[in-house]
């Protein structure tokens, strides 16, 4: 199985698309109204929706898409395996999130925000 | 309290100022300490530097009605700046009517601040602790009654460059799962953009509304609204260059399980408990998680019908 073909432009135009969203949302600053639409089922609802489709997708698609390139057609070990080592990446992933919280939270990162706020307020 | 309304009528005034165009002469007697240096006390530091859960607000939703009260201050700005001067005479029928005709989702209070004129500040300061008053009915802790206003400003912009990293945070894997997902199969990449793309408008939103209301400032808001969207976009560019590398499909693979393990941590740990924070008697949320399953998997069972089968 080729690696990357073909699909490089589709996949970064739609990532572009999704990163995009966001500043549609912060445009709201310009457009009050966009705020008045926000009320708290909305926002409730759309972050339901994504942790919906986001975990289907892992667990259904992703995951088993992990599955079949650590298998014998693609990496070469065997099936048994090839579930094992998709298990093992998938909690990987996990704890690696689970890190990268933590650091988030470390003591440093918010002083550093909250200079970076003083500068903000004050420029 | 008296803090508050301070802090509450600096906001006003911003906007006051920013939609009139005039220079303000207004004096506030009280507030003759408002200048801080930048050397404050280690104590407010700490306290602003603590935040118990990055990126989680402590109370979503008092923010969020909190903008909708800015809104509708700045809509009502803005009408006024439409109007004429000769129109403020009868600008409370006017403003009633508009009100009206807007489909009656703006709550009483909201429509009673609205009807209130904006000219005079004292106004503005009666209105809003008013309208603030029923939130603290709700076993809420009393608002922080010893902080400057300055202080609530900084905390305001603390806030929402919290919200930036964390944000900045998760779309890294979330760029990363789309370009992965997208590459081995378009359908599912379209979907899940779609997906993540409908809640990456919320979260620019909670990024830019503090730092526009605590500056008064569009722009600053703004960029640093899209300044969190950008790691989406350098999560794919860092993903290709890997896999255009990569001379192994162990690599491919390990990125497939990684993301997978990341994208339900993310949901587990940050948008479902950020929905129910919204929405605490679990009125959409649920409902919300399955149709997002629901689509998804329709749409892949109709790729499948439709002959775009998986390899």
């Amino acid at each position: 199985m080729p690696v990357a073909e073909g699909n490089v432009g589709v996949a970064i135009g739609l990532v572009c698309g999704a990163g995009a969203a966001t500043a549609i949302g912060a445009s709201a600053v310009f457009f009050p109204s966009i705020v008045k639409l926000a009320s708290r089922r909305v926002l409730a609802g759309s972050l339901g929706l994504s942790a919906g489709v986001m975990t289907y997708v892992s667990f259904v698609e992703i995951f088993f898409k992990a599955v079949d390139a650590f298998g014998p057609d693609n990496a070469g070990f065997d099936d048994a395996q090839a579930y094992n080592l998709a298990t093992l990446t998938f909690f990987c992933g996990i704890v690696l999130m689970k890190v990268s919280y933590t650091i988030v939270t470390l003591t440093i990162i918010p002083k550093f925000l909250y200079f970076c706020s003083v500068v903000i307020l004050h420029h | 309290m008296f803090v508050v309304h301070c802090y509450h009528l600096q906001l006003v005034d911003i906007l006051v100022k920013w939609f009139s165009g005039e220079t303000h002469t207004h004096h506030h007697e009280d507030m003759g300490d408002v200048q801080i240096s930048w050397n404050e006390n280690v104590a407010e530091q700490e306290e602003v530097t603590t935040p118990h859960c990055i990126g989680c607000a402590e109370d979503p939703v008092a923010e969020l009605e909190e903008w909708q009260r800015m809104a509708d201050i700045e809509i009502e700005a803005n009408r006024g700046q439409e109007n004429t001067i000769e129109n403020s005479a009868n600008n409370d029928d006017s403003d009633k009517n508009s009100d009206e005709e807007s489909g009656g989702k703006i709550s009483n209070e909201d429509f009673r601040e609205n009807n209130e004129p904006k000219n005079q500040t004292g106004s503005n300061v009666v209105v809003i602790e008013n309208a603030a008053a029923p939130g603290s009915d709700l076993f809420s802790p009393p608002p922080p009654s010893k902080e400057h206003p300055e202080h609530q400003k900084k905390k305001l912009v603390n806030m929402g460059l919290s919200t930036a990293l964390a944000i900045a945070l998760h779309n890294f894997p979330e760029g990363l799962a789309t370009f992965v997902a997208a590459l081995s199969d378009p359908s599912v990449g379209v979907v899940l953009a779609v997906a993540i793309g409908i809640h990456n408008i919320p979260e620019g939103l909670c990024v830019a509304l503090p730092i526009y209301y605590a500056t008064g400032n569009r722009w600053k808001g703004f960029m640093w609204g899209c300044l969190s969207g950008v790691s989406e976009p350098v999560a794919a560019l860092l993903g290709w260059a890997v896999l255009a590398n990569a001379m192994s499909q162990t690599v491919y693979a390990t990125l497939f399980g990684l993301v997978a393990g990341m994208m339900v941590m993310i949901s587990f740990k940050e948008l479902l408990p950020t929905a129910h924070r919204f929405d605490p008697e679990d009125t959409v949320v649920t409902y919300s998680v399955v149709a997002g399953m629901a689509i998804i998997a329709i749409s892949l069972v109709l790729f499948n019908i439709m002959g775009f089968a998986k390899e």
